[in-house]
């Protein structure tokens, strides 16, 4: 599910916003229009149905209210990613604490650094880590989470959750670029 | 069996058919999408496959991707662990990535195939990938197999033994002690663009003297007498910067890194030497090593290192191996090919047969078009072309466009797999003549090149042109040799005098042989060997050259502009052909000149380069 909606509407979409939104509002206001004055919960839901009405029969409207709140979204969107981020990265150095794999300090005198590595066993083809398994469409988070767990990477469970939130404050028009251009090793 | 191999994600993504062992297809998506190096899922390089195989997406029994994305990910984290808080920006930009692409490949490879396919799906790892590519299409029964990159997942380097059809991996070296990454710092430091510019570096080197190789082995890598190598992190930003080089480097070779497009001075060409020697003897210790350990007399290898030619001739020239040879498409292109084979041989347990001439098909795998499919193209544009159905005459016609120092664009048959054009989709001229190579670079390639461009030799006049054993086989473009001593001119005091110029493209325009266009300066040419078998219509081409002028040798370049991916189509090849000033144009059966163009169909050639990012 994304917060930021494809950004370029077909009419058919931009009804559908403008509905729902009429809709979801009109039933708010009737419940907290219940709880002022019980009397006034039907003109409540009348109002929300004609502006529902009056969005849908008037696309310039309905597509007025989705780019407004598209672009609202996308500010949101941006704001809460980065937050995400942020905390995915303080997760990463507080088990940085720990120490890392990572060979960095020089070698004794005369020590080869060809390591001998074993040939990938035939079990191991079907997964996306050196362990045996097999991947499954649609399944990339417990795809994570079995490779963290027997890999002595458990700490890695802890992003799960910011990783599942910034897949859903993506939005479309990210996908459409891969950058290119910049040194990465990513 | 049809088994389709990805690459993807990082640089020059590609997809290869191999069916029932065969390789039918294979191909990068940059010649698709016109985006250099594109690095996004290979859509429609798959489409293609598909196409060129006579298949369905359903029919796609095991897809198979070149690395582990898991893997890649740990050694991603490990790196973040190692460095954080310092970090916090590649993470940045590195974590959406994997987010939306690189932890959703299976997911993604269904999409891709329309979800049709219920195809088994597989993840080799980076350098068996490689291994596989540069050992299963080779024309040897058992041979050491070397790779040298950048990074796969961990893995900088690997050796291997490859037997039959099983390929066994020994030893590997691991992130961050990288030669592709060492060889790439310096590309950056020397302003070229890493994972394009490495082989302007290479080209860079013969200018230069490596006065700097002391200071780098003293400070940056410590080279052991096996070729593997340790570096000094604290000299390089990579793993946790967005660029390749810190601070520290910078202060050791006195100042920042060269601005792309600026002068290029006598410190760049020094640099570059260095780390070119370096290079070198890392690849032959390398090489020694893989022969100790695994007893063979034939070599093969893959990576990005792999297309270093000059290392390669060196190996070729000094041994200890017999016999070498590279995988064409060496980078992470080639890697969709392994993989694929590697399911072949590994999983399906299928033999394999070498052959003596290799299975790489002159790595002529991509798409080609018909005479009749163009002649519909041209006359729909409303082109005015000669078409010359008989084979003798059409090569003829050719040959004298040569002759007349005509540059001509040349469009036969299937598009190369891999980054060099091998005479598929090249733009050809003669070599003999003194100012082809800056004619060629200034008005067809729009740059100005310190770079003189690549020999195709007629393989059984080889030996006569460099120095290359008699009726040798370099039909990749990936061996450099010396033009013979022969050949070569006596320079005059003042064309001595030019070769002192600050301006390198003085000194590569001083005629070093009798083929100057494409003599670099150290003698040194990167040389393609043309065969009857592999080459066909290009082959009987520079044979009738020859027989009209004694030169079995045509200058040839890849039929692109600066920043362009080489042209795919003949609708890629017309518009380039417009854009330039090339004076003719073969495609297929039709021959096109310039002068008989309908003015409104000239592309204007800024617009045209602005389409392009230089490289």
């Amino acid at each position: 599910m994304l917060v930021v909606l494809p950004p370029r509407p077909r009419r058919a979409w931009a009804r559908a916003f403008a509905l729902a939104t009429g809709l979801w509002a009109g039933l708010a206001a009737a419940v907290l229009a219940s709880l002022a004055a019980p009397g006034s919960v039907i003109a409540a839901l009348l109002v929300a149905s004609v502006a529902c009405v009056v969005a849908a029969w008037r696309p310039r409207v309905a597509t007025l209210a989705y780019r407004v709140w598209n672009k609202g979204a996308r500010m949101y969107a941006r704001a809460a990613a980065h937050v995400a981020v942020v905390l995915c990265y303080a997760v990463v150095t507080a088990a940085g604490a720990a120490g890392s794999s990572l060979r960095l300090q020089r070698p004794r005198p005369g020590e080869s650094l060809w390591q001998p590595r074993p040939t990938l066993p035939l079990e191991a083809y079907g997964s996306q880590s050196a362990r045996p398994g097999r991947a499954r469409h649609g399944h990339p988070w417990a795809d994570l989470v079995r490779w963290a767990v027997g890999t002595r990477n458990a700490w890695a469970i802890f992003l799960v959750p910011f990783l599942v939130l910034i897949v859903a404050l993506e939005s479309q028009e990210q996908d459409e670029a891969f950058p290119a251009g910049i040194y990465t090793l990513f | 069996m049809n088994i389709l191999g990805i690459s993807a994600f990082y640089h020059d993504s590609a997809a290869a058919l191999v069916k029932d062992g065969e390789v039918v297809a294979a191909a990068q998506e940059e010649r698709f999408t016109r985006l250099k190096g594109d690095p996004s899922l290979p859509v429609r390089a798959i489409e293609y496959c598909l196409r060129e195989g006579g298949i369905e997406a359903r029919d796609v029994d095991h897809v198979v991707f070149y690395e582990k994305p898991l893997v890649k990910f740990e050694r991603l984290l490990e790196t973040y662990l190692a460095y954080a808080p310092a970090g916090f920006e590649s993470f940045r930009r590195a974590l959406p990535l994997w987010t939306r692409h690189k932890l959703r490949i299976p997911d993604l490879l269904a999409s891709a195939l329309a979800d049709e396919s219920r195809a088994a799906l597989s993840f080799m790892t980076h350098h068996e990938s490689h291994a596989a590519s540069a050992f299963f299409p080779s024309p040897f029964e058992e041979a050491a197999v070397l790779t040298l990159d950048a990074c796969g997942e961990w893995g900088t380097g690997s050796i291997g033994l490859g037997q039959g059809n099983r390929l066994t991996t020994l030893f590997e070296t691991r992130f961050p002690h990288s030669l592709g990454m060492l060889y790439s710092a310096f590309t950056y430091y020397a302003g070229f663009k890493v994972n394009s510019g490495e082989y302007k570096l290479m080209g860079l080197a013969p200018y230069g003297q490596p006065k700097y190789r002391e200071t780098i082995l003293e400070h940056i890598v410590d080279v052991r007498p096996d070729g593997s190598l340790w570096l000094d992190m604290s000299y390089f930003n990579y793993c946790q910067g967005l660029t390749m080089t810190s601070e520290r480097f910078h202060h050791l070779f006195d100042g920042p890194p060269r601005t792309s497009e600026s002068w290029i001075t006598q410190k760049e060409m020094d640099l570059a030497a260095s780390i070119q020697v370096i290079c070198e003897d890392v690849v032959l210790r390398s090489a020694a090593h893989a022969h100790a350990v695994t007893g063979s007399r034939n070599l093969v290898m893959a990576g990005g290192v792999a297309l270093n030619c000059v290392a390669n001739g060196r190996l070729s020239r000094e041994g200890p191996f017999e016999r070498v040879w590279v995988q064409p498409a060496a980078g992470d292109a080639g890697g969709a090919l392994g993989a694929a084979l590697l399911v072949h041989h590994h999983l399906a347990g299928k033999p394999r047969t070498a052959r003596v001439q290799d299975s790489q098909r002159g790595s002529l795998l991509g798409p080609s078009f018909s005479s009749e499919e163009i002649v519909i193209f041209l006359d729909s544009i409303g082109a005015r072309y000669e078409r010359i159905e008989d084979d003798a005459l059409l090569v003829d016609r050719v040959a004298s466009l040569l002759i007349d120092e005509k540059i001509v664009g040349w469009f036969h048959g299937r598009m190369e797999y891999g980054p060099r054009a091998l005479g598929a989709r090249s733009i050809l001229g003669d070599p003999r003549s003194a100012r082809m190579q800056q004619t060629m670079n200034l008005k067809i390639k729009y740059r100005e090149s310190f770079r003189p461009f690549a020999p195709c030799i007629l393989r059984e006049h080889v030996d006569q042109v460099v120095e290359m054993r008699e009726g040798e086989d370099s039909p990749y473009m990936l061996f450099v040799a010396a033009v013979r001593p022969e050949l070569r001119r006596q320079l005059t005091s003042e064309e001595l005098a030019r070769l002192h110029d600050q301006d390198l493209r003085v000194r590569v325009a001083v005629p070093r042989s009798t083929i100057p266009a494409v003599t670099h300066v150290d003698y040194s040419a990167r040389v393609q060997t043309v065969d009857r078998e592999r080459h066909g219509r290009f082959h009987r081409l520079m044979e009738r050259f020859y027989d009209r002028t004694g030169c079995p040798v045509v200058v040839n370049t890849s039929f692109n502009i600066r920043g362009e991916p080489i042209v795919c189509s003949p609708e890629d090849a017309y518009r380039c052909f417009m854009a330039t000033e090339m004076d003719a144009l073969v495609l297929e059966d039709c021959v096109l000149l310039k002068a008989d163009q309908p003015a409104d169909l000239l592309e204007d050639a800024e617009a045209y380069k602005a389409r392009y990012e230089l490289d």
